[in-house]
Order: C-alpha cells, then sequence, then structure tokens
C-alpha cells in the first residue's frame, strides 16, 4: 500500500480528533461492553468449575445417596471390603464475612487418597495436616481467601452455616501457584469437623472412587437410593445449568457493539464523504480503485484496533465492577460461592479483537464502496450524496422488507437453537436499516406542520437534506431505543407473569422454609415433627406442605419436588395444554408427575410420556400427566405427591410448609407460636406479602445487568449523534457562514440544530416504537421459548414507551449542545474564505 | 505537422447528462486531433461542454458514443483499472481550484505521483520545486498557499511523472491577473521544455498567443482555427 496514501488518511483523523475520538470511543465502549460480560461469565463459571475441580480432584466417579446423605458406616464398610482408593466427603455452602464458600471435608489420612487429592499443592512449609483431625474446627484456605476474610495462620473466624455460626481456625494456607487458585472457593477441613459444622454426625455428602476398575465391583454394594455418578457428568450439568444464563448476558452485550459497529460506519462514510473531493483527486491522479478500497478499510481497521483495544482494557474494570451483580444473580440462581475476581486469558483478549476488528471492517465495506463508487468527475460536486441516497430509496426499502421477509422466516423455525434465535436480530436490524430513509422522510412530513417558522422549518428539512449524514445517527439510536423498549416490555411482561403466578400459587398465607445460601433452591430441610405440632396451633385452618430435593437420574441432576398438597392447592396450577379431566385425582393418587415447561425444553419432554426415577437399584416409570407453569427455576422441576416422594426417595423431612389462617388470625402471633414450638431451629417466617415481594426482588435483582448494558448502548447511540452532527457542522460550516452573514443571529443557529436533533431523537423514538415491540416479541416468543421454554404473556406498558421516548429526545437534544454551541461561533469572514 | 500522426483523436464523440429526468446532450457527433508536443486551447462559453472534454480524455468520464484515441489506444473501450493504470502513467491534470490533497505536503503532494508509477525520486521532484519556485515552502501544507503558489504545485505534479499529456481545465480562472500570466509562462516553459502535449481549457482569450491550435465549441461539435 503506497505509504502517502497511508500518511495522508492518518493525517486525515489527525486533524479530526474529536469525530477520531467519539468513533475510537464508540467502539471502546461497545467493545468493553462485551469483553467485559465475557470476562465476567468465564469467572463466574470458572469459578466454579474450579471448585467443582477441586473438590472432585481426580477422582473418576462418586457414590451419591438420592434420599440425601450417605452414612459413614457404609464407607467403612467398603474401605473394610478392601476398597482403600476411596475417599469421604462432607461437602456445604458455608458464608464466611458475606462470601460464600464451599466447606469441604474429607479425612485426611484415608491412604495416600488424600495427598492424590491435592497433587500439585504447596501445604507443606507451614501446614501440618494431622493438625486437622487432632484439632476440631480447624481449616485450611488458599492466600487469595486468607486475603479477601484478612485472616493469617493460627487466626480464626466464623462460618455461617445458617443458623449456627461456627468458630474455626486456620492452620494452613496454600501458597499461591497455578492449581492453588482453584481452591479459593473452598475452605478445607477435617471430615468430623465438617459433619459438627453441618449437624449431620455421622453422614457424608459422598464417597470419591479414584479407580475406575472398583466402580463395578462398588455397585454389587449399593444400598436403596445410592448410585454412582461420572466426575465429568457433575461439571457438564454446571455448565448446561447456566448456559442459557449466559447466552442470554452476551446477547445482550452484543447490543452495544452492534451500536458502536453504527458509529464506525458512520464515521467511515462521514470520513467518506467529507474527503470525496481528495478521493476524486486520488483518482484523477491514478490512484487505483483497488488502492482507495484499501485505504478506506485500513482506516476502519486502524479505527477499529485503537478503540478495540481501548475498549479491551474498559472491560476488564468494567468486569471487576459487574462480576460481583452477576455473582449474586447467580448465587440467587444456580450455585453457592462467590465469585468476586476477574481473571481474563490471551483467548479473551483475542476474541475481543476479532469482535471489534471484525465489527469495524464489517463497518467500513460499505464505505469502502461507495468511495469506490464516486466517479472523480462527479464526486467535486455538491448534491451527489445527496441524489444517491434518494434514487435508491425505493430499492433500499423493497430490499429491506426482503430482509425482514428473511427474519421472520428465521424467527418461525422450529429449534431449539438458542443463538439462531439471536441470528434472527441481525437480518431483523438490517431490514429496518435500509427501511429507515424512507420512513425518516416520511416522519419529517409528518412534522412539517408549522409552515410560518423559518427555523423550525430549516432544522426539520435539514434532517432529510443531510440524510445521508443523519439516517446513521438517527437508525443507531432507534436501535439503542428499540432495545430499551424491546428488553423493558420482555422484562415487565415476564414480571407481570411471574407475579400473577405467585399470586395463583402462592395461597397460603404464611410460609416457613430453612435458610439456604442458594435464595431459589430450597434443600435445606425442616423435621416432620414441625407439621405434627403445627396442626396444634390455634388459628391454622389448614397446612400444605413440600420437598424439594435434587436427585441424580441417568448422571443427570433433576429437581424434584414432592407436593403434600390438596385439589383447592393444585387448582392453582396452570396447565400448558389440554389435560385430562382425571389429572389431579391421579396425581394425587401417585399415578403419574407434573413437569414445568423448562423441565420439558430441557429433556423434550411433553405428557403422555414418562419419566423414569430410580428405585432401589432400579427405575420406576411414572407418566408425565401435564407440562405446567412455574418460574422457579430455569432448570425445571418434577412435580410428584409426597407420599410417592417420600417412598421413592426415602424422605421424610421437608423443605416448605404453607399455613392458610382462619380469618383473624394473626401473623405475627402465628409465627411467635411457629417459633417457639421450633425447638429452636432457625426457620424463615414469610408473610404472603414478604414472600412475594422476596420472590420480586430477587427478580429484579437478575435483570439488573441487562438495565446497565442498555444504558451502555444509549450511551454509544448518543456518541454516534455529537460524532454525525459535529461532521454535519463541519460540513456545513460554509452554509453557517452564509446565513450568519445574511443576518442569522448566532442564538438562531443554536436554534436550528437545537431543532434538528429534537426531531432526530423523536423520529428516533417514533422508529424505536415498532422495532421495540418486535424485539419483545421475539425475546419472549423465541429465545425465551427455546432458552427456557416459559409461558410469558405479552405486557403492553406506556410508561417504557413514555421514558424510551424522552431518553431518545433529550439524548438528542444534549448530543446537539455542543456541536450546536460550535456552529453558532462560526465566523463568516473564515467560512466564507475561499481555498 | 498535418501529416504527422495524432497523439489524440477523436472521433463521432456523444456525450449528455441527466439534469433530473431529462437529458442534457453536451456533446455530438464531435471530432478533434492532436498532435504530440502542441499547447491546444479549447475555448467556449461556460456549460458548453470544454470540462466535460477533459473529463473523456482524462477517463475519468466516459463517453455515450464514440471514440477517443490516445496513443493509439481507445481508451473508451477501457475498464475502470486500464483507465486508471492509462491515466496514472500517461495523464496529467490540472485544475481550476488546484485540488492538491491537503493532508501531504507540496512535497509529497508531488512524491505521491512518482509513487504511483513506481519512479524512483532522483531529484525530480527538488528540480520541479526549484522551477516553481517553491523549493523552500516543500514542507508546507497546501492551505498555507496563496492561490498561485498551489497552482504552481499543481503543474508541478501533473508534470513529474513525464506523462504524454498535460490537460487543464481553466488553471488561471481562479488567480489575479499578475499571478495568472505568472503561471502560464511556468505552464508553457516547462511544457515546451519536455516536449508534452497540453490541452488547456480556458476562457481567456489572451492566452491564445501560447497555443499552437485553438478549438471552440459551437453546436455540440469543435471547431478549430489556426492560431
Amino acid at each position: 500500500m503506497n505509504i502517502l496514501l497511508i500518511k495522508s488518511s492518518i493525517r486525515y483523523f489527525v486533524s479530526h480528533p474529536l469525530q477520531t475520538f467519539l468513533s475510537i470511543l464508540g467502539i471502546a465502549i461497545g467493545i468493553s461492553v462485551s469483553n467485559g460480560i465475557d470476562i465476567v461469565n468465564k469467572s463466574t463459571l470458572n469459578g466454579f468449575k474450579y471448585s467443582m475441580n477441586a473438590v472432585t480432584g481426580s477422582a473418576v466417579s462418586h457414590i451419591v445417596s438420592n434420599s440425601s446423605f450417605l452414612d459413614s458406616s457404609f464407607y467403612f464398610n467398603l474401605r473394610q471390603k478392601g476398597f482403600t482408593n476411596i475417599l469421604p466427603v462432607v461437602e456445604l455452602p458455608v458464608q464466611a464475612k458475606n462470601f460464600t464458600f464451599i466447606l469441604y471435608g474429607t479425612d485426611p489420612f484415608a491412604s495416600n487418597n488424600f495427598e492424590k487429592r491435592f497433587s500439585g499443592i504447596n501445604f507443606k512449609t507451614n501446614t501440618n495436616i494431622s493438625s486437622l483431625i487432632s484439632e476440631k474446627g480447624s481449616v485450611i484456605i488458599s492466600k487469595k481467601t486468607s486475603e479477601l476474610l484478612k485472616v493469617k495462620n493460627g487466626e480464626s473466624f466464623f462460618l455461617d452455616t445458617f443458623p449456627e455460626k461456627t468458630k474455626v481456625k486456620v492452620i494452613g494456607i496454600i501458597e499461591n501457584n497455578a492449581k492453588a487458585s482453584s481452591y479459593d472457593h473452598i475452605i478445607i477441613t477435617d471430615i468430623s469437623s465438617a459433619q459438627e459444622i453441618s449437624k449431620n454426625n455421622n453422614k457424608i455428602s459422598r464417597i470419591d472412587i479414584f479407580d475406575k476398575k472398583d466402580e463395578a465391583k462398588i455397585k454389587n454394594h449399593l444400598k436403596d437410593n445410592h448410585l454412582i455418578i461420572k466426575s465429568k457428568s457433575k461439571s457438564k450439568t454446571t455448565e448446561q445449568m447456566v448456559e442459557s444464563f449466559q447466552i442470554n448476558l452476551t446477547a445482550v452485550s452484543l447490543l452495544a457493539l452492534v451500536v458502536g459497529s453504527y458509529l464506525i460506519y458512520n464515521t467511515m462514510s462521514f470520513s467518506v464523504v467529507r474527503r470525496k473531493k481528495t478521493i476524486g483527486i486520488y483518482k484523477a491522479v491514478g490512484v487505483s480503485s483497488r488502492q482507495i478500497f484499501s485505504i478506506i478499510i485500513l482506516e476502519s481497521v486502524l479505527l477499529g484496533f485503537f478503540g478495540t483495544i481501548l475498549g479491551i482494557l474498559m472491560g476488564f474494570f468494567l468486569a471487576k465492577g459487574l462480576i460481583l451483580i452477576v455473582s449474586s444473580t447467580l448465587n440467587d440462581l444456580y450455585f453457592a460461592i462467590t465469585v468476586n475476581s476477574v481473571e481474563t486469558d490471551i483467548y479473551s483478549v483475542f476474541k475481543g479483537l476479532l469482535l471489534g476488528m471484525g465489527a469495524s471492517v464489517f463497518a467500513g465495506i460499505k464505505p469502502s464502496f461507495d468511495a469506490l463508487k464516486l466517479s472523480a468527475a462527479f464526486s467535486m460536486k455538491r448534491s451527489f450524496e445527496e441524489q444517491t441516497i434518494r434514487k435508491k430509496i425505493a430499492a433500499y426499502s423493497f430490499a429491506g422488507v426482503l430482509i425482514l421477509v428473511f427474519a421472520g422466516l428465521i424467527a418461525s423455525i422450529n429449534t431449539k437453537n438458542i443463538i439462531l434465535g439471536y441470528f434472527t436480530f441481525v437480518p431483523l436490524i438490517a431490514g429496518f436499516t435500509l427501511l429507515s430513509p424512507l420512513a425518516v422522510i416520511y416522519l419529517v412530513k409528518f412534522f412539517s406542520f408549522s409552515k410560518s417558522w423559518l427555523i423550525y422549518k430549516m432544522g426539520l428539512k435539514s434532517i432529510t437534506e443531510n440524510l445521508s449524514r443523519t439516517i446513521t445517527p438517527i437508525t443507531a439510536l432507534a436501535v439503542a431505543v428499540a432495545a430499551t423498549i424491546g428488553i423493558g416490555i420482555t422484562v415487565k411482561s415476564f414480571r407481570n407473569t411471574v407475579s400473577e403466578w405467585l399470586d395463583q400459587r402462592l395461597k397460603a398465607d404464611v410460609f416457613i422454609s430453612a435458610p439456604g445460601l442458594v435464595s431459589l433452591k430450597n434443600d435445606n430441610p425442616i423435621e416432620p415433627y414441625l407439621l405434627e405440632k403445627l396442626k396444634e396451633v390455634e388459628g391454622i385452618r389448614k397446612i400444605s406442605f413440600y420437598r424439594e430435593k435434587e436427585i441424580f437420574s441417568d448422571n443427570k441432576k433433576i429437581i424434584v419436588t414432592g407436593y403434600g398438597l390438596d385439589r383447592e392447592d393444585l387448582s392453582g396450577f396452570k396447565f400448558k395444554s389440554k389435560v385430562s379431566k382425571n389429572i389431579i385425582d391421579d396425581f394425587l393418587k401417585g399415578k403419574g408427575i407434573f413437569i414445568t415447561e423448562p423441565f420439558a425444553l430441557r429433556h423434550n419432554l411433553d405428557s403422555g410420556g414418562n419419566l423414569n426415577f430410580p428405585y432401589k437399584n432400579k427405575t420406576k416409570s411414572y407418566k408425565i400427566l401435564g407440562v405446567y407453569t412455574d418460574y422457579s427455576t430455569d432448570q425445571g422441576r418434577v412435580s410428584i405427591v409426597f407420599d410417592e416422594f417420600s417412598k421413592l426417595f426415602n424422605i421424610n423431612t421437608l423443605s416448605g410448609i404453607s399455613l392458610f389462617l382462619e380469618k383473624n388470625s394473626d401473623f405475627q402471633k402465628i409465627k411467635t407460636k411457629i417459633t417457639n414450638i421450633s425447638k429452636g431451629e432457625e426457620l424463615i417466617i414469610n408473610s404472603n406479602y414478604s414472600l412475594k415481594k422476596n420472590s420480586m426482588e430477587i427478580f429484579d435483582k437478575t435483570f439488573a445487568v441487562a438495565d446497565i448494558l442498555q444504558i451502555i448502548s444509549i450511551i454509544v447511540a448518543f456518541t454516534g449523534i455529537v460524532s454525525a452532527l459535529m461532521s454535519i457542522m463541519l460540513e456545513k460550516e460554509k452554509e453557517t457562514g452564509i446565513l450568519r452573514a445574511i443576518g442569522f443571529h448566532s442564538s438562531e443557529i443554536r436554534q436550528k440544530i437545537y431543532i434538528q436533533t429534537f426531531f432526530m431523537g423523536l423520529i428516533a423514538a417514533f422508529l424505536a416504537l415498532p422495532l421495540g415491540h418486535v424485539f419483545s416479541w421475539l425475546l419472549i416468543n423465541v429465545i425465551n421459548k427455546r432458552a427456557f421454554g416459559w409461558s410469558i404473556d405479552f405486557s403492553f406498558s406506556i410508561k417504557i414507551i413514555i421514558v424510551s421516548c424522552l431518553i431518545s429526545v433529550g439524548g438528542a437534544v444534549a448530543a446537539g449542545i455542543y456541536p450546536g454551541f460550535k456552529m453558532s461561533k462560526t465566523l463568516p469572514s473564515a467560512a466564507l474564505r475561499e481555498e | 505537422m498535418e501529416n504527422q500522426k495524432p497523439l489524440v483523436k477523436i472521433k463521432n464523440l456523444e456525450k449528455s447528462y441527466l439534469e433530473g429526468e431529462e437529458k442534457r446532450l453536451v456533446l455530438e457527433n464531435a471530432k478533434m486531433d492532436i498532435f504530440k508536443g502542441d499547447i491546444t486551447l479549447l475555448i467556449g462559453k461556460s456549460g458548453s461542454g470544454k470540462s466535460t472534454l477533459l473529463n473523456l480524455l482524462s477517463g475519468i468520464d466516459r463517453p455515450d458514443k464514440g471514440e477517443i484515441k490516445i496513443l493509439g489506444k481507445d481508451i473508451s473501450k477501457f475498464s475502470d483499472k486500464e483507465l486508471t493504470d492509462f491515466r496514472r502513467k500517461n495523464i496529467g491534470i490540472v485544475f481550476q481550484f488546484f485540488n492538491l490533497i491537503p493532508t501531504l505536503n507540496v512535497e509529497e503532494n508531488l512524491n505521491l505521483v512518482l509513487s504511483l508509477n513506481n519512479i524512483k525520486n532522483t531529484g525530480q521532484t527538488d528540480w520541479y520545486l526549484n522551477e516553481i519556485g517553491l523549493f523552500n515552502r516543500k514542507k508546507t501544507y497546501p492551505d498555507r498557499l496563496s492561490g498561485g503558489e498551489q497552482q504552481r504545485v499543481s503543474i508541478a505534479r501533473a508534470l513529474i511523472h513525464e506523462p504524454e499529456i498535460i490537460l487543464a481545465d481553466e488553471p488561471t480562472g481562479n488567480l489575479d491577473e499578475k499571478s495568472g500570466s505568472k503561471i502560464i509562462s511556468i505552464f508553457e516553459k516547462l511544457v515546451r521544455q519536455k516536449n508534452k502535449t497540453l490541452v488547456m481549457v480556458t476562457h481567456n482569450r489572451d492566452l491564445i498567443k501560447i497555443a499552437d491550435k485553438v478549438y471552440s465549441i459551437k453546436d455540440k461539435k469543435f471547431e478549430s482555427f489556426q492560431v
């Protein structure tokens, strides 16, 4: 490539520093969001995966029980039978100073397995492993954890296991090395200490098997509800669990990048338009088309490169800010560890570079072709650009309609592929972009109601007079606002649906549960005696209950709920399709089960089908009586009548009890009575109102990230408008000079700009309204259906529409302030000076 | 000279433009021969098609009909790439509004043409800068030069790669009389010295005195008269 052409390009961008900075900033913000979310996704998932691997170690499989725990005696029996390559494990989530960890208890002297488990970990410099057994409540933590909790070797801290708090003493710190980082979320202790902390004496969570040959032999010794699961399937389950959540987060993060791409496109289009004369001279002196194309693409690449590098750096800091929000959501929804440190790798940097550069090159393609099409003779004529776009409006609009039809076809494909679902947005936005010039022309006509106010007419008309310049920022803003409307309506619809569902399902007045660390998982047990005692409490009309349990079936983790409900309670279940009249009777008789919509989607099941549960080392098949709406977990849930559940899994403890109070019963009094009869057992007692309120708070927290990402995309669009107006300002300098020379006040020039930007914002809002609703339709009926399978009722929201319009108009007018001020300061003499 | 083979032969040339929905014919069945080393002047009213002819000769615009043979080759049949390569090598253009690359300094504006033609700079740039009297301003950007100075750079740029033909579109049209005369004398000196062919469009009838041949455009055709 010709070095002088490159020099010329660089000098062009250097001589317009504000515009160059704005476009670099635009792509930088776009990349920072996608890269930041990528880092957060990876950090949280890896944090969990590393912890999983750390607690699994080199075990090939695990013996678990589908009822609750394994008896320690079972482990000792196996050892007596000669199985020495096994290790007992007690594992439970705990909190320390509001950070959540996994407490991992094992037997440090179970042959050489402990050494094998922790190979590569440097305990030796300051740790006496035998102290784990000799000193009750002694723990080993990673160096990072010691820094986080501000505890040193030999010091103590409290572990919170709800309701208890146990004091533990640090007797060893794992020195930092590559493997040690896996232990950042784990607190290691002796098995008996872990049993004591969990109040489960003689019980163990699982037995790790280290020798594959032992698996088959051990199978012969398994008891009822015992089963062997593969190590790999455990971590795979985790990935699958959060897959949809992370894909959705990534998709929303790409929104800012899409809007950022418009900005690059805008900058490149302007740079071509502004240099059309230079390009004409290039052509006249013999610069080839290939060279011109290459130089414009190179400019996009350079802008993209600087934007991307800046974006990657900003992304790292954004990730640091977002990690706690996302980690807290994952904590609420999926698993119990707090990931509070971000990790990035060369792959993330490379991915960011590829994405940023790709978006920049893509955005630079059309301007590069535009530069080629400028004939040397016409490139010096002023109205050429506007004529071209106007001539092509019909063709653009027709192509736009065809592309929208294509988007519709993609959306209607019957598949579970979420990525393909999100891909629908590409032709949708492309079709919309192509249709927008026509829409802008009609909207400007629509708003041209004042015939006498000159400034109004001029400001409004300048939108269509400079359509080739104004269309991109209007479209970029419209897409950003449409995303706000789309996501806003989707969240509102989802929120309303969940709220209605809670009203329908939570009919009781009081809800009792045991505290746990994952808000939406409720597998901490309540002892059954409480149920009997509650029956004696005055003021309670009716009692319902349930028990929730994560079980393994065919190496898959599924949540099963055993319900102790009557007909009245079951009437709150809303079924997806037509079901048998006897569905409730059949359920209560244990003849079948219900599954939730997400469960049906994840496991490809429907009513009429069958589901097998492991039972006494065999399997028991249940007919699926119906698929019902349930929004408590995207993992899906299987419901079965409690008696059957109890028989299947040999469980008689409960997860939750619902009380229907008699009229005039007082909640506080009942609460006091329950506390008195619960033998000091810590219970969460919620009124109907507070439980619904808590549930909705978790819901709102889950979508907090989406709000932040939307705001960022609006900022990018705002940057686009400032950039566009600055470019128009440069190009219209002479025209402004003429206006000033013939008697326009500087305030009138400013008014003209503000009217122009006001209508740019208003038009963007008008364009965003239909697009935003299509976005929400896609999110509800395509993305959600494929990702989670939930039925969500569409909720129209005038508030979201008004707020979005205000954001659009306010943002556009604010973006016009500086360019308007600068333009009003144009000196006629300087602007009118010839070359 | 009439027995000599023409460097440029234009035959049955037709060119029209769309003005809104209407087609405006600018040249029709036009003919012209231009000979090597000649200074050919094209004079005529505004909008008569003078600049159109220059655009067609330089290949930055294409005729609707007819033939433009330069150095024996019909450039109207060239592809875009062939036209660019041909223009790059054989044609130098001087515009009324100078059209220097604003982001390159004086020296770089000249060097750009050399580098596009893969010609090593063995002192040509300095020689031309001396000839046009701007050697001391070679690091200056175009917007710091006066109109006359810019036009001198533009002339040097058109000649530096030794093209066969120089096309000039009203090179003094935007200059005062004194600057205009200076430009023309430099231009004539360089063209004669390098034995190049110059086709110049102008309103300025005073320039007839330096021309070998003069054409005017009448009824969409070229009319020649001997000087």
